[in-house]
């Protein structure tokens, strides 16, 4: 259980995503609405980074079939997903972004 | 008061109305009636990776233990047979009754017959169910040789899977051109391009007589007089909605039930979601989608409706293809009326087309192995508004960037 720098707090505007790598697999850095989230990058439906997703009402869509999650659980928010994202701590630390990589897991 | 909603079909529209229901906080009965051994499943992969990846089960909507978690009462042990509208009876085949203070007619569409002699043949098959998709992946093998009759959007899915899984395949079309229906000639040309690229045998113009064999098939004959030898024939000419439970009770039908923007059809209570309804769409005409996300748009409608929320929606369609190794995705009519313009990269095959009406208005919107710019490019449509067209000319002002900017001049107008 460790935090560690993913990004600066500048690299990601507001409204957008980052993908960075992890233990894990990799991870996909939003920011929205000033808060920063971090969930899996990889969609539960088919092969594509949410890092190419569109942020909107609290929610990350993927692009490609336009699934929705919810950015603070994780959960599936419209079909044709099935299966909620992983998400991972995060927390700002001065302009740094920091996430806790090791540490994905599915809200309760 | 609706206190118990019945929804007559459990695919992703009837479930999406479902869900709805309790999100909206419905506290009464849903009877959800299905007549297919899954319920809730994901159609669109079963032309695509359900073939290519082999899925041992249907890919569900819902993770387990949707239906208690959502106090939804599945009822599949046999179809609806009648449907009073009178009293909202529904009777299903082993003769058992439920009634309803709330209908939803869910029920889809039924694939389009050839209506040709030899239809009936074994190796004659359609791709709608899971049932259908296993049958498929039974025949497809290397050499193998199929016909498909039809080049919409499944024949040509279908098409790439085939040839990609070793089969020698050939798509007949009764047009001019493939998928121009859904995505316009322009498109439908690259696509036919890239099919053939592939090594599909792509006959435009060109309809079926009849299908020869025994028992099983064994060759089509095109009305062109060419026949050719084959081992399975798909028969992908489109659907034609289910709706003949609604009309036999009465319901006003043409094409499909007909709806208004919220779901409603001819009678208190009833009403339509999803491929079978009629519903009207922005532009002032009215059709059944068939589509993905329409019949989820729908779906909230529908719900919110039940409930006595009012949200009309008028549809803009909406979907998705992958067609010869190209994903593609589209938003509003790219067949209909307006100018052309396409942001596309030197070099590149990626790109973005939308199609601008006489008066600025953004008519349609089509991307190519582009989906994080069409998430842009279907807000700016369903939206309705006009950005500037010469930055939307423009391919290397990011589609986001003007997004953004109309918005802001929009909502300060």
């Amino acid at each position: 259980m460790a935090f560690q720098k993913v990004c600066e707090a500048s690299d990601i505007d507001e409204g957008e995503s980052l993908r960075v790598e992890g233990p894990q697999g990799a991870i996909a850095i939003h920011h929205w609405e000033g808060q920063y989230y971090a969930t899996q990058d990889r969609c539960t439906h088919d092969e594509w980074s949410l890092a190419d997703g569109y942020l909107e009402n609290g929610m990350i869509e993927c692009t490609l079939h336009w699934a929705k999650f919810c950015l603070r659980t994780g959960k599936v928010k419209a079909p044709p997903a099935c299966h909620a994202l992983k998400i991972y701590p995060v927390r700002v630390n001065g302009n740094d972004v920091e996430v806790d990589v090791d540490a994905g897991h599915f809200a309760a | 008061m609706i206190e118990t909603v019945a929804i007559i079909g459990s695919g992703l529209a009837g479930a999406a109305v479902a869900t709805g229901l309790r999100s909206l906080g419905f506290d009464g009965g849903i009877l959800l009636f299905g007549d297919e051994a899954h319920h809730a499943y994901d159609r669109p992969c079963l032309s695509k990776a359900a073939l290519i990846e082999g899925h041992a089960e249907p890919m569900p909507l819902h993770p387990d233990g949707w239906l208690e978690r959502n106090r939804i009462t599945l009822i599949d042990e046999a179809p609806v047979t009648a449907f009073d509208a009178a009293s909202r009876t529904l009777t299903i085949g082993t003769g058992q009754q439920f009634t309803a203070d709330g209908i939803v007619f869910a029920t889809g569409l039924r694939p389009r017959t050839l209506g040709v002699p030899g239809e009936e043949l074994a190796g004659v098959q359609y791709l709608r169910t899971w049932a259908d998709q296993l049958a498929m992946r039974d025949a497809l093998h290397p050499g193998m040789r199929l016909a498909i009759v039809g080049g919409g959007l499944v024949g040509c899915e279908i098409a790439t899977t085939a040839r990609q899984l070793g089969a020698e395949v050939t798509i007949y079309e009764a047009a001019d051109e493939l998928v121009a229906r859904v995505l316009g000639k322009v498109v439908g040309e690259r696509c036919r391009r890239n099919l053939r690229s592939m090594g599909v045998d792509v006959r435009l113009n060109t309809t079926i007589s009849a299908i020869e064999g025994d028992t099983a098939v064994r060759g089509v004959h095109s009305r062109d007089g060419m026949v050719d030898a084959v081992d399975r024939v798909l028969v992908s000419i489109g659907g034609v909605p289910a709706d003949d439970l609604a009309a036999a009770a009465g319901i006003e039908c043409h094409r499909g039930i007909i709806v208004d923007a919220q779901g409603r059809t001819s009678h208190e209570n009833v009403f339509a979601v999803g491929d079978v309804a009629n519903w009207p769409l922005r532009d002032g005409t009215r059709r059944s989608l068939e589509t993905y996300l329409n019949a989820q748009m729908q779906a909230a409608c529908v719900a919110a409706a039940l409930v006595g929320q009012s949200q009309p929606a008028p549809q803009v369609p909406r979907g998705w293809t992958e067609i010869a190794g190209r994903k593609i995705q589209f938003v509003g009519d790219m067949a209909g009326h307006g100018s052309l313009i396409v942001r596309r990269r030197e070099g590149e095959t990626a790109h973005v087309a939308f199609l601008v009406g006489d008066g600025g208005e953004l008519v349609a919107a089509l991307a190519v192995d582009a989906p994080g710019e069409f998430a842009s490019a279907l807000r700016l449509v369903e939206g309705d508004l006009r950005p500037d067209i010469a930055q939307l000319a423009d391919p290397e002002i990011a589609l986001r960037a003007i997004l953004k900017s109309t918005r802001t001049v929009e909502n300060a107008g």
